[in-house]
């Protein structure tokens, strides 16, 4: 995973531009096929020459990776188990927020990933975090809610 | 006039009034997700209560301190808080994680402060020329302005070429995204009945720079994100070192700012990227090559043009009742419930509340360097608190803001989306500011081209033709030309240099 770089006759599935230059590619084609879905000439025009320039970019970096230039580690493209976990966290605080409402998920959400975050869940620590993240909730409440009457998504508790 | 004027601006209860404003904008500006024109929308009800000047003032206030509000997130946290932040973020960032976070702040406030003041004084002395002179600008003059902020991209892109122009190709996509205004047509929906009214910037810019970077600050187990110690410096040598040092990028990027801030529908976030590129494309080599990684210049140019827009958007608005940026466009919206209907007759009819506005706004901008000098010692703790804290609190507020953009929980997910993106790009180096300069001028550009190909078509010409008979269009053209060679040369240059760097290692291997 340190390694950032190789020598130039590494596999070429080692390397991590393929992969960048593949996805540049995967996006180019569905940019084609949504490109195709235009009806109206004069509305394909930028996208057409947008898909140019992307395939070109990509077609670009594939040629230079496949001559063994810049050759990095691809493994550094993969995300982290930690980055992985708050990712799934947000997730479920995205899916939670239209049943418990903005305020309830986002509160499991910061007590959550803040006991993950410390990677300690003794009892001080939990009692920490559940009145910290509780000031922080009620001071986003009064502020948005209250002062600025914004209207955030409900849900059966607040 | 000028006494009732001063009265009027000094009353205690216009000061209070100016200063919540600023205090507010600066709050917005630096949450991740809220801007100024959420801050303007929201607060514009407060307002139906308070007299015009005082209403307006308070907006006003909201406005400025917003533009400067953003820098705090970008330079703190590399999240920005508005579109023109994040080109603030590109130098900003790397000097806070150098230990040098109080004195990019300083940089930060004092030159929104100068480039705030410019704009404002020019609009007070040069409204109703300078608002002339912005209707000369049609739709060819926009598109090359359009096509001269998008050369910037040369300078922004990191060692590789591919993966920049793959940038700006993916940010022009994400512009296209949703109903083509001109031809009622869908684009690039995937069927989705929300896309249908396209991406909005704040979610994109919320999870490419906000989300992706507290996630990818995951990496630290615990404790704070500064490594290094803080560095301590008065706001004395900052002033002192920005007009001995830096006056030529002040004075350059203030005129520019203002400049692009006068044009109708630019804004803040390209008057930001463009007196970013061309303090780039400018510099000495040796400067250059320090551009991305702590260059003061970097952090000086883009928060002086995107304070010193906020005046010259106040130009066209205040004189022809056209808005230079979508906070202006709110603030239009304000000046019209108080029954002030901008344009000409504005500055006949209700000259003392214009002028209270006028020179009102060169308090605000006095109050927001007072606001910020005295914040940098307590916003620049923020680097000492433990991630545990500021992960989940970043989290949160930009969801409410990807959120309170539209009011619709599908910007949450486009956010999220954009989160995993933005690590993405992150880990394969991707630049990320490119996107975000394409998708907010994407747009512009394509209206413009294809605005520019309609009057062309019925004046029986094509578009060169049509282009080249304008002079204004010829000079807009010439420096588009200047700007896409010195901008790119560097980054042939920085490449040519990258590839025989690999040359000799593997060589040598």
């Amino acid at each position: 995973m340190k390694n950032s770089k190789t020598n130039d006759k590494a596999p070429i599935w080692r390397c991590a531009d393929f992969y960048v230059a593949t996805f540049m590619l995967v996006v180019s084609a569905v940019a084609a096929w949504q490109i195709a879905s235009i009806e109206v000439p004069q509305s394909r025009l930028l996208p057409i020459i947008t898909l140019m320039l992307l395939i070109a970019s990509a077609a670009c970096l594939l040629w230079r990776t496949i001559r063994g230039e810049r050759v990095t580690n691809a493994l550094l493209l993969l995300f982290t188990r930690r980055e992985s976990v708050l990712l799934a966290m947000i997730l479920a605080d995205y899916l939670l927020i239209n049943i418990l409402g903005f305020y309830t998920s986002a509160y499991i959400f910061l007590v959550a990933s803040f006991l993950y975050i410390d990677g300690s869940y003794k009892k001080k620590t939990i009692i920490k975090s559940l009145i910290a993240n509780l000031v922080f909730v009620v001071v986003l409440y009064v502020g948005f809610s209250g002062f600025l009457q914004l209207v955030l998504p409900r849900g059966f508790i607040i | 006039m000028l006494m009732e004027v001063l009265t009027s601006v000094f009353n205690p209860m216009t000061l209070l009034y100016m200063m919540l404003g600023v205090v507010l904008g600066i709050f917005f500006g630096a949450m991740p997700g809220l801007n100024g024109p959420i801050g303007v929308a929201l607060l514009l009800p407060l307002t139906y209560g308070l007299s015009p000047s005082n209403g307006l003032l308070m907006l006003s206030g909201l406005y400025m301190g917003a533009s400067f509000g953003g820098s705090i997130s970008a330079i703190l946290l590399n999240c920005p808080g508005t579109g023109e932040a994040s080109c603030t973020a590109l130098d900003g960032n790397p000097l806070a994680k150098q230990g040098r976070a109080k004195e990019a702040l300083y940089y930060s406030v004092l030159s929104s402060a100068i480039g705030g003041i410019f704009g404002v004084l020019i609009m007070i002395f040069f409204t109703p020329i300078l608002a002339d002179a912005a209707l000369k600008f049609g739709p060819p003059e926009l598109f090359l302005v359009c096509m001269a902020g998008l050369a910037v991209v040369g300078s922004l892109m990191d060692k590789s070429i591919s993966k920049g122009f793959f940038a700006v190709g993916f940010g022009l996509l994400l512009s296209m995204v949703g109903m083509d205004t001109m031809t009622s047509n869908y684009r690039f929906t995937f069927g989705m009945y929300p896309m249908q009214s396209g991406l909005n910037l704040i979610p994109v810019t919320v999870g490419f720079f906000a989300l992706s970077e507290m996630m990818s600050l995951m990496g630290n187990k615990s404790g704070s994100i500064l490594e290094v110690p803080m560095q301590d410096i008065k706001a004395r040598t900052v002033l002192k070192n920005l007009f001995t040092k830096h006056w030529k990028t002040l004075t350059k990027s203030s005129i520019i700012g203002t400049i692009v801030g006068i044009l109708p529908g630019t804004g803040g976030a390209v008057a930001a990227f463009v007196s970013y590129g061309e303090v780039r494309r400018s510099a000495k080599a040796k400067d250059r090559a320090s551009f991305g990684k702590g260059n003061i210049d970097g952090i000086v140019a883009p928060e002086s043009a995107n304070n010193a827009a906020v005046g010259g958007s106040f130009v066209p608005l205040l004189a022809l009742g056209i808005p230079g940026s979508a906070t202006s466009a709110i603030i239009f919206g304000a000046l019209t419930v108080h029954g002030l209907l901008p344009g000409p007759k504005l500055f006949l009819e209700h000259a003392d509340i214009v002028n209270t506005l006028m020179y009102g706004m060169l308090l605000t901008v006095v109050v927001m360097a007072v606001v910020g000098i005295f914040g940098v010692p307590l916003f620049s703790k923020i680097l000492k608190v433990d991630v545990k804290y500021i992960i989940p609190a970043v989290v949160v507020c930009s969801l409410l803001g990807a959120y309170s953009a539209r009011n619709s929980m599908f910007d949450v997910g486009v956010a999220i989306v954009f989160g995993i993106i933005g690590l993405f790009f992150k880990r394969a180096k991707i630049p990320t500011a490119p996107v975000i300069l394409a998708l907010i001028l994407g747009n512009m550009a394509e209206g413009n081209l294809r605005r520019s190909m309609i009057t062309a078509g019925a004046k029986g010409v094509n578009l060169a033709q049509y282009i080249f008979v304008r002079p204004l269009s010829v000079v807009v053209f010439v420096l588009l030309l200047i700007v896409l060679y010195t901008n790119f040369k560097s980054t042939f240059m920085k490449q040519a240099k990258v590839e025989e760097e690999t040359a000799t290692e593997n060589f040598e291997s």
